[in-house]
Formats: structure tokens, C-alpha cells, sequence
């Protein structure tokens, strides 16, 4: 009986959990809880979000030995690539099956490491590898600095999840001179 | 040259939610604890979720009307696993789109009896807290 057990606990405390269950249980969505109008905040048959917490990592743009946004400037030959990647699932990438719209949004970043100014630009998608990604166009990178670097990523549902690193990792614009010999 | 050392590192359960502003995901999931941090049993109980910003307080007329989190009334919240303990509130973009700042939330379980409703609290007392990130705000 939930009173008894209630009466037992003198004090209650509050944990987030992982919202995995919510998606994929058979229950999710289907208006068991709450209401044929209630969809715990995705549609049943949507991808599920493994966790509350992300991070997101450079791809490898082709280079698997170069796993970082270091680009020269108006470089297009390696284009933007990102993971979402779940923190308490880390060796998984967010599925992106759900995604309508990705956004890559860059902070750049002062000499005093203010922001200066924020650049947009949309990311397509690359369903079968769970990976973002900008196919560079020569004006993006037309200047010089270090960003800080976010994805908005916009659900089948309208929903909107803005994704940052969780340290110093930037994306580096550097110079394009390059000096004769 | 950055190589990804993140994928072996060991993560422990979140005690803080991020959002920039705008965002609706994720949902707040919660477990209610008792004694021994085992789950409570919710079945039968209704939830309610109250939440007050702690820090990034607004300053002009504007801000105040844009609280945010920080609802003048709790709110319903959707019991999912009654047996766990687990409710879940669904984010809403005017609950995020509001200057950065720190949020702490408190559940309060009603349950009906014989003789009455009797209502007890579970306050986020150690790290669980809501934050609103500050920096992006501009965008649309």
C-alpha cells in the first residue's frame, strides 16, 4: 500500500533518471498515463533519448587521424562534422532518425573570451552514421578566431535541444597564408 | 589537436539539467526516494512540481513577467512509473526561453485517504538542480 510505504520514509528526495523508458516502453505514448492527448514529450515510434545529458564530438571529416574542427580560413575541403553523444551512454550517438532540422551555431570568441560575434548555419543530416554535418561553402570560414560550438537540433515534434561541448574543445579558424619558401 | 578521450569516461547519474533557452528537451524525469533511496510508491497519488529560480534573479519589469521556471503555482506532473517513483514534466519553450539562471524544484505527492488528502514534500536538498545556460538567447 503506497501510504504505508510513504508513512515509512521520514524524508523524500528527488534524482533525475535517464529518460530512456519513456520512449520505447510499450506504454509511451499511447495515452496510458495521463491522457490519449499526452505524449511525455515525443510520439511513440520516434527515437528515444537514451539520456538527459549531451555532449558533441568532431567527426573525423575523412581524416581519421585529424578528429577535430581545425580549418583553414574559406577551407572547404573537410567539411563540419559532429556526434551527439549521450554522457551516460558515451559510446553511442544520439539517434537523429526524429531530426527535422539541425543548426550549427558558432560563439566566436574574444581575446578576452567574451563572445564577439554568433555565425548560423544549417547542418544536414547523415541518418545511417548519426552524425551532422556542413559540406563548407568558401565565405564560412572567412574569419579568423576560435568559436565555441553548439547544435540546435529541432524533433519531428517540434521539439528543440541545443547541444554544446562540455569543455574547451572550439572550433579553430586559422589563417589561410601560407608563406613561400 | 584534439583526439576524443570521452567515450571511456565514467559518467554518474546527472544531479543538474541544462537547457539554452528554448529548449524543451529533455523532459524532466524524476525519481521520488524515501529512506534508503529506494524509489517511493506513487500509485494512487497525484504530483505536483514546484520550482524557484535561486540565481540569474531578473531585474526589469520585463524579466519579472518572463519567470520562466519559476511558476507562481506548482504544477502536475505526469506520474510514469508509479511503483518506481518516476514523474515526468514536459518542458514547455516559455518555461526556458528566459534569462540564464539556476533552478531548484521541490515534488509534492498528494494522496487520497479516508480522511482526507495528505500532502508530502521532496525537496532537491543536495545538487539536483535546473539550469538555464546563458549565451544564445539571440537565437531565433
Amino acid at each position: 500500500m503506497s501510504n504505508a510505504n510513504l508513512s515509512k520514509s521520514r524524508t523524500l528526495d528527488l534524482r533525475f533518471v535517464l529518460g530512456s523508458f519513456a520512449t520505447s516502453d510499450g506504454y509511451y505514448g499511447t495515452g496510458y498515463y495521463g491522457g490519449e492527448d499526452q505524449t511525455y514529450g515525443q510520439v511513440r515510434g520516434e527515437s528515444a533519448l537514451p539520456g538527459v545529458n549531451y555532449v558533441i564530438l568532431p567527426g573525423s571529416s575523412s581524416r581519421p587521424h585529424a578528429v577535430s574542427w581545425h580549418y583553414r580560413a574559406h577551407d572547404t575541403a573537410r567539411r563540419f562534422e559532429a556526434s551527439i553523444i549521450p554522457l551516460d551512454k558515451p559510446n553511442f550517438a544520439l539517434d537523429l532518425t526524429s531530426v527535422v532540422r539541425a543548426t550549427l551555431i558558432l560563439s566566436g570568441m574574444s581575446a578576452f573570451g567574451g563572445v564577439q560575434d554568433r555565425r548560423i548555419f544549417d547542418l544536414d543530416v547523415d541518418y545511417e552514421s548519426n552524425q551532422v554535418f556542413r559540406n563548407w561553402e568558401s565565405d564560412d570560414l572567412d574569419r579568423i578566431g576560435r568559436y565555441l560550438v553548439n547544435i540546435r537540433l529541432v524533433f519531428g515534434t517540434g521539439r528543440v535541444m541545443t547541444v554544446g561541448t562540455d569543455d574547451d574543445q572550439a572550433l579553430q579558424v586559422s589563417s589561410a597564408t601560407v608563406v613561400a619558401r | 589537436m584534439s583526439i576524443i578521450p570521452k567515450p571511456n569516461r565514467i559518467v554518474t547519474s546527472p544531479d543538474v539539467l541544462n537547457w539554452r533557452a528554448g529548449d524543451t528537451l529533455p523532459g524532466i524525469v524524476l525519481r521520488v526516494l524515501g529512506d534508503g533511496n529506494k524509489p517511493i510508491d506513487l500509485t494512487g497519488a497525484e504530483c505536483f512540481m514546484a520550482v524557484r529560480r535561486v540565481s540569474g534573479v531578473p531585474t526589469s519589469e520585463q524579466w519579472l513577467e518572463d519567470t520562466g521556471f519559476d511558476w507562481s503555482e506548482p504544477r502536475q506532473v505526469l506520474i510514469v512509473v508509479p511503483q518506481e517513483g518516476i514523474v515526468y514534466y514536459d518542458v514547455q519553450p516559455e518555461d526556458t526561453n528566459v534569462p540564464p539562471g539556476e533552478f531548484d524544484l521541490t515534488i509534492r505527492i498528494d494522496y487520497t485517504t479516508e480522511t482526507g488528502v495528505r500532502s508530502v514534500t521532496a525537496p532537491s536538498l543536495d545538487t539536483a538542480r535546473l539550469v538555464i545556460r546563458d549565451g544564445l538567447e539571440m537565437i531565433d
